[in-house]
């Protein structure tokens, strides 16, 4: 940010003095814009600092990683998240190849519920899962008659993580597909190849970078997840309660744990940030090249 | 190369209803866009399923809506160069065009493509992939993947109109050349009349989903059946006359003052006619010259003259009360030695096979 402002500071340096010039208050806007951006930056950047510089105890660091709730809570989310993203992309898949390939009846009302998990509040999301799928819930007399029991297991962490992480998948994996341009389908078909082999040496490896990027994003949308876990699957340790839950358990008695749990979640989700930006920008040249 | 079909679409608003029969070594499908030229040839790959009517290639069913036969793509064999080219753009041009010999031998593999790369002379780009080749190594680098598997035919569609004018002959000559060496059959769509005029055997005019005329290349460029035929296949001298006389197909025509005899194997009945003379078959007389004893001569005054690059453009006034004004092409050499001003008197010569008739009301033929 300095450095923009003194990039804008020089060139108005470099211009010729004026003298007398009436509009001279004008040279002060950039320097009103950039005061002004300062403002939501330091909103969204100032908290992450703050909690990156409060946290940053390589002593505390190893005294939370001894600790078993931390420990529960890191293996859960890592077996949560990695079940509910395999079964996203499994399930995720087909969805998305369909949404861009085909045009079917219902395909509008189908796109529209798909995105509906990105916009609605987690604890709505966990409360219809709880209504669904808990004991007194709409299937719940046939799941216990089954004996299955999902609301407050970890199969209702995976559900929940996949009910708000699919749509993120689904729509990146789309558009990777519809980007795909039908004409390479055809001519490998006229060459002989089968629709099986078609899609595994033409469509998905052009729609790999997307998918990719979904995949990043999904998972890191299902470790964040709280508000329809914390509803669906309540908050167990070592059963339900994954590392959200798990900051949020530990604020009310070792802030420590608390603070680490998050600098670890913290940069966790940068990571993923950063090779989804890498993977989709390193796709873009790889798509639109044809 | 022989293939025919009889099918009817219907695309919204839009109905193709093209019936075609063609036997030549390259056929092209002639026509403004939206002819649905593009269409035909996707209905002949199998890309597009029409609602009606039946395909045969090389004497092999391809598609026949009232049996329900409709063979898959793989199954047609076609060799297919899209207007885009379609390259795969993560594999190389070399990978390009090995994509149809998965399951080969790698030995054999390396033979084919390398005799492909010799063809087209690819040997330099083999390793680079498409987005680092120009227009013109992209469309060979196309051609070449379609004919590696042997096509029964080569489907092409506008496969020039994306490269620059000076590149096209050059393209279009690859383009013959590789056709005699693997004796493929090829047919091409194309809304540029130089296609049509130095590749084709065989000329399809198609327009508003219909086609106008389907017939070995002169016939189309010199005996159109109407006059849309005429001006899309860049006939210059589109005139009304008078026919005030047919005995074997000879007939006498009226334009203007000038009478002109025509020679045609279809029969003209009397009476008003469109006159079609192309303006390269139509000369000057230079003045101690005189016309040979197949031509008719007319009367007129030179009004312009237009230098094209290739040859002299003349237009000729003809004499008489409603003498229409005739195009003609003079060659260089002839106008460097001939050439006359705006406004001299002028006779110009026509042969009886230059001059073709075309009935003025549309007949069953239109």
């Amino acid at each position: 940010m300095g450095a923009r402002l003194n990039g804008t500071n020089g060139t108005n340096g470099l211009r010729p003095p004026l003298t007398g010039d009436p509009g001279g208050m004008w040279h002060w806007v950039p320097v009103g814009v950039a005061v002004l951006s300062l403002a939501p930056l330091a909103l969204l950047v100032g908290p992450l600092l703050v909690l990156a510089w409060r946290s940053f105890s390589l002593e505390q660091l190893r005294v939370a990683i001894g600790d078993p709730m931390v420990r529960q809570a890191l293996r859960l989310s890592f077996v949560t998240t990695s079940a509910s993203l395999i079964l996203v992309v499994l399930f995720g898949s087909p969805v998305a190849y369909l949404l861009a390939r085909h045009r079917f009846t219902g395909r509008a009302v189908l796109d529209a519920l798909l995105d509906l998990p990105m916009i609605l509040p987690p604890a709505v999301a966990g409360l219809a899962l709880l209504l669904t799928f808990g004991r007194r819930g709409a299937l719940g007399p046939l799941l216990e008659a089954m004996g299955v029991h999902i609301a407050f297991s970890w199969t209702a962490v995976v559900m929940a993580q996949c009910f708000v992480s699919a749509p993120f998948f689904i729509r990146a994996a789309r558009t990777g597909f519809e980007a795909v341009d039908p004409q390479l389908e055809h001519v490998a078909a006229t060459l002989g190849t089968s629709p099986a082999a078609i899609f595994f040496r033409v469509t998905l490896p052009l729609a790999l970078p997307n998918i990719l990027a979904g995949m990043v994003m999904a998972w890191a949308r299902g470790l964040g997840e709280f508000g329809a876990t914390i509803m669906f699957a309540g908050n167990f340790p070592g059963r339900s309660q994954t590392m959200p839950l798990a900051v949020y358990s530990a604020m009310e008695g070792d802030l420590g744990a608390a603070l680490t749990l998050a600098l670890i979640l913290l940069f966790v989700s940068l990571g993923a940030l950063l090779v989804f930006k890498q993977v989709t920008g390193g796709g873009r040249s790889n798509i639109h090249a044809v | 190369m022989q293939f025919e079909l009889a099918i009817e679409k219907q695309f919204g608003g839009f109905r193709l209803q093209v019936d075609l029969s063609v036997e030549a070594r390259t056929a092209v499908l002639f026509g403004p866009s939206g002819a649905g030229k593009s269409l035909t040839l996707q209905s002949i790959l199998g890309i597009v399923k029409p609602d009606r009517g039946r395909i045969t290639v090389m004497g092999e069913l391809f598609f026949d809506a009232s049996t329900g036969v409709n063979l898959r793509l793989q199954d047609r064999r076609l060799g297919y160069v899209p207007q885009s080219y379609a390259l795969f753009p993560h594999l190389t041009a070399a990978e390009n065009i090995a994509f149809g010999l998965r399951g080969r031998s790698t030995a054999e593999v390396r033979r084919e493509v390398g005799a492909m790369l010799d063809l087209l002379r690819l040997h330099e780009v083999a390793d680079r992939p498409p987005r680092r080749l120009s227009g013109g190594e992209q469309q060979r680098v196309a051609l070449a993947r379609a004919l590696v598997v042997r096509p029964r035919l080569l489907l092409l569609d506008e496969p020039f109109s994306a490269l620059d004018p000076a590149l096209r002959g050059d393209l279009r000559s690859q383009l013959l050349v590789a056709q005699r060496e693997l004796g493929v059959g090829v047919v091409l769509v194309s809304h540029d009349l130089v296609d049509a005029q130095t590749l084709a055997d065989m000329v399809a005019i198609l327009d508003g989903g219909r086609v106008l005329q389907c017939d070995r290349r002169e016939e189309v460029f010199y005996r159109p059946v109407s006059v849309e035929v005429a001006r899309f296949t860049g006939s210059r001298n589109v005139v009304r006359g008078e026919v005030s006389s047919a005995i074997d197909g000879v007939a006498t025509i009226r334009i203007g003052s000038a009478t002109l005899t025509a020679r045609s194997a279809r029969p003209a009945s009397t009476g008003p006619a469109w006159i079609i003379m192309r303006a390269e078959r139509i000369r000057l007389l230079a003045d101690d010259e005189t016309a040979d004893r197949d031509e008719s001569t007319a009367r007129g005054t030179l009004k312009t003259a237009t230098f094209s690059g290739t040859c002299w453009r003349l237009k000729v006034s003809l004499d008489g009360a409603d003498g229409p004004v005739l195009e003609v092409d003079a060659p260089v050499w002839w106008w460097e030695r001939h050439g006359r001003e705006p406004g001299a008197a002028c006779t110009v010569a026509v042969g009886s096979s230059a001059v073709h008739v075309v009935p003025s009301r549309p007949s069953a033929a239109g």
